[in-house]
């Protein structure tokens, strides 16, 4: 009994999770630019916001892929993941995390001199992150993890 | 490191898929151990090995750099 549930909730994490991820950023998003008007011609920070939502589409679009995969494996008879994608999500979350400080670094330099608002500084920052942590994983995933 | 498991899934007649499958992995995963990108982890090499009936040293071939 307690296997099945095990089973289950494991089933539950490796498959709907990232779906439910996707589904909240997307609702996120959605209540964002249309409760606050966002996108509108008066708004003064128009590129900002076209940025936001160009890279939450690609999110998007590269969660549902990833979910698409996952099920596909598993109709095939093999896992979700395994140790190399493991390896490969932990490099690339090492990798972003380093490149990150710098991403930070910068922005706080120009912080005073270009960005003044706060809140959009916060908002570079964490899509920056988001971004180089995607950028990092899919070149581990192109070029491999020797570790040698 | 080096290794033989292209030239040993051939002989055996297997697929990247069908090895995956054996040795409970992804089937990228062996893509990458074919083409050298990725180093196993020693479970993964011994059941690799198992599935040729051969020695790790066999399959994986290590070198000092």
């Amino acid at each position: 009994m307690l296997d099945f549930v095990n089973f289950n909730l494991n089933l539950m994490k490796k498959l709907f999770l990232p779906l439910f991820i996707v589904t909240y950023v997307v609702i996120l998003s959605g209540i964002w630019i249309f409760q606050t008007g966002s996108l509108e011609e008066s708004s003064s920070h128009l590129f900002t916001e076209y940025f936001y939502v160009g890279v939450i589409s690609v999110f998007f679009v590269i969660g549902i892929y990833i979910g698409y995969q996952r099920i596909k494996r598993r109709k095939q008879g093999l896992p979700e993941e395994d140790e190399m994608s493991k390896r490969i999500t932990q490099k690339a979350a090492a990798t972003s995390f380093y490149i990150s400080l710098f991403l930070w670094l910068l922005l706080i330099y120009i912080q005073d001199r270009i960005l003044t608002d706060i809140r959009i500084l916060f908002g570079y920052g964490i899509i920056g992150m988001a971004l180089i942590f995607v950028i990092s994983w899919f070149i581990y995933n192109y070029k491999g993890v020797i570790n040698e | 490191m080096n290794n033989r498991i292209k030239e040993l899934r051939a002989r055996s007649n297997l697929t990247q898929l069908d090895l995956a499958k054996m040795v409970g992995v992804r089937r990228e995963t062996i893509v990458f151990l074919e083409k050298g990108k990725y180093n196993p982890s020693l479970k993964l090499a011994y059941d690799v090995s198992r599935v040729f009936k051969s020695k790790i040293e066999e399959v994986f071939i290590f070198e000092e750099s």
